[in-house]
């Protein structure tokens, strides 16, 4: 990392250096002050907070403790030895401020802090010593208070030093933009204090401030600009539009890059941004922000609802995962993450991940976490209250519509009359809604799930610091509610994140950072896969609930998802517990400039228990031959003629599971920063690391509990009782370094290497691999030539690269042959248990990782006043020596159990663009930047057996193209049957197959592949943002295309479940034969749902959402000036708040399948404060 | 003082950054697999290795079984048996000789040869196993070592004889083959290669193996080696292989000489029944009641230690390895699945309890109603009267079976299988339709209902109850019935009639029944059906009497209402389609994988396909 300049460690300031006496606010009292203000805000909006409060207040506590009032001293009573030989300025300063109690101040730019001094004296009044420097730096020393301002000296040098009493002075002017505008709004604070004024609509403002005091002009967008009062009454200011995105850093794997510098394809989300969306999981909050990633949540459950993330799709046959790296360390989890505590995430793509070796094919996600910066305690505090509803549910078939279809179904089956399910008396008395006891209406998901759940967050983090030491801390808690109306699901995230920089001295720094989290998730023993499930399949005609409010009856399993959902099934109580911990040093060697060495120490602990406690429920069947034969007629109470059931389970039992896992990251680095001439800009490192993975888990089971009050084993009977565990290693061993260089910010190179060893694979053979990489970049618009012709392109840089990467997300061991345990035998005549043992994949001596070799091509561009931003990046990867099985090649009859061989090769090529524009006018801006991204993978390689027929062969095709025959409509008669090959037996209302092949038959031979998977090609998403004076609003769409996808995951439609609604409207019948939808149909039976699936059961995936938007309110400068908030904001904010288009016409075309949870929209209402 | 602090943190520093002695962390072996090395050299490791092969060995309780795809069944589900039986069975899809969840239990072509090849790799390695011990233990071990090494010899056997009785002719590996070997030269074996290469692996297992009683339950024995080779060597003499027309030698004999195939398979039975450790059950015959219980009771039992069972499959609930029997084939209105439908077909086999067949005293008219027209057995029900072997083995309308849940205990307070529908008519009025139960209409998962109206008993038991609870029943591979069944057919072939008659009517008075009338040849085929029933050899026997076609014919079921008219109560039996089937002369054999020969095309596929 970058030294830090001196200019800036000078120009911040020391909580513990405030004099007392001097007139502006001391940094404690604001904090007072707010407690009484903020206090009866703050509980209005929740109860939570008093806890937060405590903390803050022993906070409080700390910063009073080291806060004395130290005795003001003039300048020529400190005593002050030095010795400096040619050092520069700012090192003085640097040596008098350690020693004293005094700071200097000065007007940025006016002064060189590198010109050198020497300074030799013994117990010398700093009065004399400030007379010597002035004479060799021409610079005049004004002491006013605690602060030494710096001046130039200019005429009379007597007055080089001197010493002033305080005088109050009023300062008033104008703040204008480059073009001259006025700035309204425009904040203006006395540097060292809280004191402060904001522009009025001229862009005028005035303020009375100490003589001497250095004002602080700001304005979002524009760089900050100081100046000295000196005794001024005007001061006016231009203010510059921020270039800081070019300044801006951005993290790259084991250091930091300047954004302009970056050659590789990275993207960067800010903690911003992270926030923006109300959702628990980090994952959710990248869709649409991050171009180049498929970021697909496949369910809403509160705790399993993250977001699954492939990097410019899915590259191999083995496992795509991206590699996650939480503050350095590779393979911690991201979604316990939480997202306030996050500053950026940084996704690496190309040969810039290749730092990351074996592990970084799949591309990489850089978390960094917040630290602290030196500034007074700041805190801030974010709560929002969320309203969850689903987005979209399946519309299912009403009784009398389901009574109809399954006379239908059995009318086409030759059932007659007499054995019909429904008779058409049935129907109309469904129809009617007057029997609710023999023939209910029941809408499963109006009876099951509530209008809205809940969702909540709080965060308290307080961040700060000196020069010496840096702070941050946090407090979150995130609460996500089931749907259901009774509902044993929940949520709750626990997080605590601390970061602790410390500089001991010159040479040494050392940090430590924590991030801690305990999830709670509570659901029913039944799994919300199955409680969805029987939301759809719960037959329209049975009731959900009967009129005496007694539940109704089930299908099977005893699931009524009215109950289901609930702890009247027991309860499954999963905790999960992290520490990640990290303790890091770094030291600047003495006597080399830009030699250092870093280290660093991390370990991990995950701890998991979960106690599965499941007990019988009682669900109601109406006796309705009694109930009949009794003289009612299904209006009347039956509630005589309800019989309970137990269901599920005969009696309680328990499981309970406990896993851990530790692993252990050491890294041991040294870097080299160098600048040569002021154009050659070196940096360079080389590092070892290794880490160290042991998990190991277990699992006990009783049944024959004689009550449910104890969920404890002991409480259980001994019969049937069970056990089991696992254990698991893995470790890693790297030396890998990095040597960047750049002249002029121009001409950009960098190379990288690592060479990885992996207890994966053998030693003799693969266990060691060399990942290079190699990025140039070349910054056009850096050229006199450049700026002379074609200047309105404000910024352009060309890049390319190259990287090999490796993936070793594969089985460990392969390359031994190895015998687990596998299912065993009953053998002896007490029938005794024995394990066997088998073979865990046949050995291969030569296994080793995936290689990938990526290139990249790119150009980022900025237009017209740097408004408009177009940035580019086109790739192509052939992944190789993926693991495949020579399945072709290898009869079945040797009954060899094939290992896996690195053979197999997967293309992939594709582009994403980046298009922006932003601006600012007056007290308005806006911006809308958009991305679109492409990625196409084929199969090149992978030991495909022979194929019947030439279109089936998949390789070149995408992986996972499905095999499918292709519909072509519906059979209307009898004669339209006969005349097209069809399937032996179909009849009028079955879909019409294609006979591909032209042979007059329908067979195996006629199903063609169709290149779109489950996982979209092409993903986008548009952000947009507007600010007028205190208002923001932005929003992000998002959507996918190229995609289909499987429906009828469950299919037991028809006498096993109901019909959904978009089966039932328009189908095929006696009456319509016209129709584009087939006949109603009995559950896998007609082969278009069995034996001859056609594309008719895919739909496309396609879809754009709007999927996150927020309004915000700053409360004006001046009102949270009255409360000494240095920000207080209000917001509502949405999430997947509707689709602009999708195709999918059941569920919502993101969600994993009809049976999954369904995804949610989020209405949500939050303030954030900070003081 | 702060000179030396500084020299402090310094030297702290360069302490916590040096990397230290780092241990090499990639030097490690796997915690929870033993390597190669450690298990050829522990007998108790190699041990268990083999009962990784008995594990996967295609032979007990599935959601599918082979009885599915005969005329005992009619398969409630749609996938895997209904391919076949449809006649859409097709080396593209070769359901349900596929592995899978439901079919898991279907003898096939890689299961097998997967098996074939963990047994060759034992094979290989137990011989020299013994000498990893100390001199003074290396006897004990080579004797427990040959134990296993028949074990697994008969293992080898067993899949060999499902394949062969599968596919007919196949490639015959009898070491362990190497990543590097030359596939493609390896053929099928003739069908006679293959038949001789499994009976001299019977031979050679019954050679190192121990008999039941010196044997752990439950292990291969003397007598399952032998069994096996029985039931071989009856199925390769029969028609479909040894008549002398088959299409080539892959599926049959060239010029078969049937007498000395028929004599070899009687011998094979007599080795059995000559180890005199084997006999027939006790049922408790003459007394009816005591037989239909006890035959039931046979297939309930808990493990394999009666002296007719020669050989088959624990299961124990107790430590989570049970079946789910009762669940797949149970009644719907007992939550249960009905997977196996027995079709009507076979219950108007079943003879009535003097011997004298159904159809005698009852007729099906051309609306598919049962009329009595027995002057002997005057019931209207054709449930009454039937042989004891009927009662225990199928669940019919109105017999008892399990106690209802609480729900539907006051409307049937006995637990019966309920498959009437029950109308009533007062003055010419229909006031009231109520469906069985247990029918396709009922009130509890009706989609589960048999189609053909009954659901099996036997294999199943009444003392589970619900969808939660497993069974533990054995499934018996090979039991003394068979060997006896096997002689008598063998000797009937032999012309030695008298000899077949005893063996015929030891197995029927065994039930109750009285000896057999009319013909011999027809009264062996019975007695395999009957008592046999379920038991997995129907599909070999309808194919190697070549009488496929004749018996897989559209399965039927049986549809009864009860009307209540007036309080005149009266009942209709009516027999009713429950599924249209297709046969075809290919499918006497299941044809090879189409992905095999594309990657073996050297292997001649199955004729027909």
């Amino acid at each position: 990392m970058a030294e830090q300049a001196p200019a800036r460690i000078n120009a911040s300031y020391k909580l513990e250096s405030d004099g007392g006496i001097s007139p502006s606010i001391s940094p404690l009292k604001p904090l007072k002050l707010m407690e009484n203000n903020l206090r009866r805000q703050l509980i209005m909006l929740s109860k939570r907070l008093i806890f937060a409060f405590l903390i803050q207040l022993f906070l409080c506590t700390v910063i009073l403790a080291n806060t004395g009032n130290a005795q003001l001293k003039n300048i020529e009573e400190v005593k002050i030895s030095m010795k400096l030989q040619e050092k520069s300025l700012a090192q003085f300063f640097k040596q008098v401020e350690s020693e004293t109690d005094f700071k200097f101040t000065y007007t940025d730019n006016l002064i060189d802090l590198k010109q050198p001094v020497t300074v030799e004296e013994d117990n010398t009044s700093l009065y004399d010593v400030l007379v010597a420097v002035s004479m060799q730096t021409n610079l005049r020393f004004v002491q006013v208070n605690e602060n030494i301002h710096v001046k130039l000296l200019t005429g009379n040098k007597r007055n080089a030093v001197e010493v002033v009493e305080l005088q109050e002075v009023t300062v008033s002017g104008k703040v204008i933009d480059e073009n001259g505008e006025p700035l309204p709004g425009a904040t203006i604070t006395v540097f060292g204090t809280t004191t402060g004024t904001i522009t009025d609509i001229e862009g005028n403002y005035s303020i009375t401030v100490p003589d001497g005091s250095v004002l602080i002009f700001s304005f979002i967008g524009y760089e900050q600009m100081r100046v000295s009062v000196d005794n001024q009454s005007k001061i006016d200011v231009t203010l510059q539009p921020d270039m800081s995105s070019l300044e801006e850093v951005v993290v790259m794997g084991y250091g930091t890059e300047k954004q302009v510098n970056v050659i590789g394809s990275v993207t960067t989300v800010s903690s911003k941004e992270l926030t923006l969306s109300p959702v628990s999981s980090i994952s959710n909050a990248l869709a649409g922000r991050l171009p180049g990633a498929i970021v697909q949540q496949n369910s809403g459950e509160p705790g399993n609802d993250a977001a699954s993330i492939l990097i410019r799709g899915s590259s191999t046959l083995g496992n795509s995962s991206p590699l996650i790296v939480v503050n350095g360390i590779p393979g911690r989890d991201l979604n316990s993450i939480n997202p306030n505590d996050v500053e950026s995430i940084t996704v690496l793509k190309d040969a810039s991940a290749a730092i990351y070796g074996a592990r970084a094919a799949n591309g990489v996600i850089l978390v960094t976490t917040k630290s602290g910066v030196e500034s007074p305690a700041t805190f801030s505090y974010d709560f929002y209250e969320g309203f969850s509803t689903p987005t979209m549910l399946p519309e299912m078939a009403d009784a009398p519509t389901y009574a109809q279809m399954l006379r239908e179904m059995q009318s086409y089956r030759g059932i007659d009359e007499s054995n019909m399910a429904y008779s058409l008396e049935d129907i109309e008395k469904y129809q009617s809604g007057e029997y609710p006891w023999t023939h209910p209406n029941t809408d499963w998901y109006d009876a099951a799930l509530a209008d809205y759940s809940t969702d909540r967050r709080h965060n308290l983090s307080v961040s700060g610091g000196t020069e010496t030491v840096k702070y941050f801390g946090s407090f979150g808690k995130q609460f996500n509610d089931g749907i259901y109306k009774t509902s044993a699901t929940s949520f709750n995230r626990y997080n605590f994140s601390a970061n602790l920089d410390v500089k001991i001295n010159e040479f040494l720094s050392i940090g430590f950072n924590t991030l801690g989290s305990k999830e709670d998730r509570m659901y029913s023993t039944k799994s919300s896969a199955s409680i969805f499930s029987s939301l759809i399949r719960s037959y329209p005609t049975s009731a959900a609930i009967f009129p005496n409010g007694l539940p109704g009856p089930d299908i099977e399993y005893g699931d009524n998802p009215v109950v289901t959902p609930s702890f009247k099934t027991g309860f499954d109580d999963d905790k999960r517990y992290r520490s990640n911990n990290k303790f890091s040093a770094t030291f600047r060697v003495p006597g080399v400039e830009g030699l250092s060495l870093e280290s660093y120490y991390a370990y991990d602990i995950y701890f998991k228990e979960r106690k599965l406690f499941q007990k019988p429920w009682v669900l109601y069947q109406l006796d309705e031959g009694a109930y009949l034969a009794a003289g009612n007629t299904g209006k009347e109470d039956g509630s005589a003629f309800l019989v309970g059931t137990s269901k599920a389970y005969s009696e309680p039992r328990l499981t309970d599971f406990y896993d851990d896992s530790k692993t252990s990251t050491f890294n041991f680095k040294i870097n080299y920063d160098k600048t040569l001439n002021e154009s050659h800009n070196i940096s360079a490192f080389i590092a070892y690391e290794n880490s160290e993975y042991t998990g190991k888990g277990i699992q006990a089971y009783r049944r024959y509990f004689i009550s449910d009050q104890l969920p404890y084993l002991f409480a259980g009977g001994t019969d049937q009782r069970d056990n089991n565990g696992w254990v698991d290693i893995d470790a890693r061993e790297n030396y890998f370094g990095r040597f960047s260089y750049n002249f002029e910010e121009t001409y950009l190179f960098q190379f990288s290497f690592r060479r990885d060893g992996s207890l994966r694979f053998s030693e003799e053979s693969g266990r060691w691999g060399n990942f290079p990489g190699v990025l140039a970049g070349w910054r056009l618009s850096n050229e006199d030539f450049w700026q002379d012709n074609v200047g309105f392109i404000n910024f352009l840089k060309l890049k390319a690269s190259w990287g090999k990467m490796g993936n070793d997300l594969v089985a460990p061991f392969q390359y031994l042959s190895g015998y687990g345990f596998g299912n065993g035998g009953i053998f002896g005549a007490n029938r005794a248990y024995t394990p066997s043992l088998y073979q865990t994949g046949a050995p291969n001596p030569f296994i080793t990782w995936e290689v990938a070799n990526v290139y990249n091509v790119g150009f980022e561009s900025m237009f017209l006043d740097n408004k408009v931003t177009l940035n580019a990046d086109f790739f192509y990867q052939r992944r190789e020596d993926i693991l495949v099985k020579r399945n072709a090649s290898v009869p079945d009859f040797t009954g060899i159990a094939l290992p896996d061989e690195n053979f197999g090769i997967v293309d992939s090529k594709g582009f994403e663009i980046i298009l922006g524009y932003n601006d600012q006018k007056a007290d308005f801006s806006y911006g809308i930047n958009g991305n679109f991204s492409f990625a196409r993978n084929s199969v090149i390689e992978f030991d495909e057996p022979a194929r019947n027929v030439p279109w089936q062969v998949q390789t070149g095709h995408p992986q996972g193209a499905a095999l499918l025959y292709q519909s072509a409509g519906i059979f209307r008669d009898e004669e339209h049957v006969n005349s097209l090959p069809h399937v032996p037996g179909a009849r009028p209302g079955d879909i019409i197959i294609v006979d591909y092949d032209e042979d007059g038959k329908i067979t195996n031979d006629d199903r063609i592949l169709f290149d779109k998977t489950v996982n979209p090609e092409i993903t986008y998403g548009v952000s947009f943002n507007f600010t007028y004076k205190n208002f923001g609003l932005t929003g992000l769409v998002q959507g996918v295309g190229t995609a289909m996808r499987r429906i009828y995951n469950d299919d037991r439609q028809g006498s096993g479940g109901n019909y959904f609604q978009y089966d039932a409207v328009g189908r095929w019948t006696p009456d319509n034969i016209n129709a584009s939808k087939p006949r109603a149909f009995e559950r896998t039976e007609e082969y278009w749902r069995g034996s001859h699936i056609t594309d008719y059961s895919y739909q496309n995936r396609a879809y754009a959402r709007m999927k996150n938007l927020q309004l915000s309110y700053t409360i004006p400068r001046h009102l949270q000036d009255a409360v000494k908030l240095k920000n207080a904001q209000m917001y509502v904010s949405g999430q997947n708040l509707f689709l602009i288009h999708t195709k999918t016409k059941i569920m919502d075309p993101e969600l994993g399948s009809d049976t999954s949870y369904p995804l949610m929209k989020v209405y949500a209402m939050g303030v954030r404060i900070s003081f | 003082m702060k000179r030396y602090k500084i020299d402090l943190k310094i030297i702290l520093v360069l302490l916590f950054l040096s990397p230290g002695c780092v241990e090499d962390i990639l030097d490690k072996t796997p915690l929870d697999k033993y390597s190669d090395a450690k298990l050829w050299t522990d007998i108790n490791l190699a041990d268990a290795y083999l009962v990784r092969s008995y594990d996967i060995l295609a032979s007990g309780y599935s959601p599918a079984i082979l009885m599915s795809v005969t005329d005992e069944i009619r398969f409630e589900f749609t996938w895997g048996p209904q391919n076949y039986v449809k006649g859409t069975i097709t080396p593209d899809n070769p359901q349900p000789w596929v592995s899978g969840w439901a079919t898991d239990e279907f003898p096939n072509w890689t299961k097998n040869f997967q098996n074939i090849q963990i047994i060759n790799i034992f094979l290989k390695n137990i011989d020299q196993l013994p000498d990893a011990y100390p001199e003074n233990e290396r006897e004990s071990i080579r004797k427990r070592a040959n134990i296993l090494k028949g074990e697994a010899l008969f293992l080898r056997a067993f899949c060999y004889a499902q394949l062969a009785m599968t596919y007919g002719g196949v490639p015959l590996i009898n070491e362990a083959l190497d990543r590097e070997d030359d596939y493609l030269s390896i053929n099928r074996a003739t069908f006679q290669e293959t038949i001789d290469f499994i009976t001299n692996g019977c031979d050679e297992a019954a050679s190192f193996l121990l008999d039941k009683n010196e044997m752990l339950l439950g292990r291969a024995t003397k007598g399952a080696a032998l069994a096996l080779k029985s039931r071989v060597l009856l199925f390769s003499a029969s028609d479909l292989t040894a008549d002398g027309n088959s299409p080539n030698d892959l599926v049959g004999y060239d010029n078969p000489d049937r007498m000395a195939l028929w004599a070899q398979a009687k011998s094979a039975a007599k080795e059995v029944m000559d180890l005199g450790i084997y006999g027939l059950s006790d049922f408790g015959a003459p007394d009816k009641a005591a037989v239909a219980q006890n035959y039931y009771d046979f297939f309930r039992q808990k493990d394999l230690s009666n002296n007719e069972i020669i050989w088959g499959k624990m299961y124990s609930k107790a430590i989570g390895a049970g079946n789910q029997m009762n669940l797949w084939n149970g009644s719907n209105g007992n939550n249960n699945w009905a997977g196996h439908n027995p079709t009507q077909n076979i219950v108007d086999t079943y003879q009535m309890e003097d011997g004298s067949n159904f159809s005698d005293h009852y007729v099906v008219d051309p609306n598919g109603i049962y009329n009595n027209t027995s002057a002997k057995y005057q019931q209207e029900n054709i449930y009454k009267n039937r042989e004891p072997r009927f009662y225990g083995s199928i669940l019919y309308d109105s017999a008892i079976w399990q106690s209802r849940f609480p729900n539907l205990s006051n409307r049937d307070p006995l637990g019966i299988y309920d498959r009437r529908t029950r109308i009533s008519i007062k003055n010419g009025v229909e006031v009231s339709k109520i469906y069985g139960i247990d029918t396709r209409q009922g009130p509890i998962e009706a989609w589960n209902g048999s189609f053909t109206g009954y659901i099996m008993k036997k294999l199943l038991d009444d003392e589970i109850t619900g969808k939660d609870e497993r069974n533990d029943n054995v499934w018996i591979e090979f039991r003394f019935a068979e060997i006896i069944l096997n002689y008598a057919e063998a000797c009937l072939e032999l012309g030695e009639t008298g000899e077949a008659a005893t063996y015929i009517n030891a197995i029927r008075n065994r039930s109750g029944m009285p000896d057999f009338t009319g013909d011999i040849a027809d009264a062996l085929r019975y007695e395999r059906q009957i008592e046999l029933v379920f038991e997995g050899q129907r599909w070999y026997d309808i194919r190697r009497w070549k009488i496929l076609e004749d018996k897989l014919t559209d399965a039927l079921g049986i549809d009864i209402t009860e009307i209540n008219e007036d309080g005149n109560i009266s009942t209709t039996w009516k027999r009713i389609l429950a599924e249209k089937r297709t046969v075809d002369p290919r499918m006497y054999w299941i044809p090879i994988p189409r992905n095999e020969i594309n990657k073996a095309p050297q292997l001649e596929q199955n004729p027909g396909y």
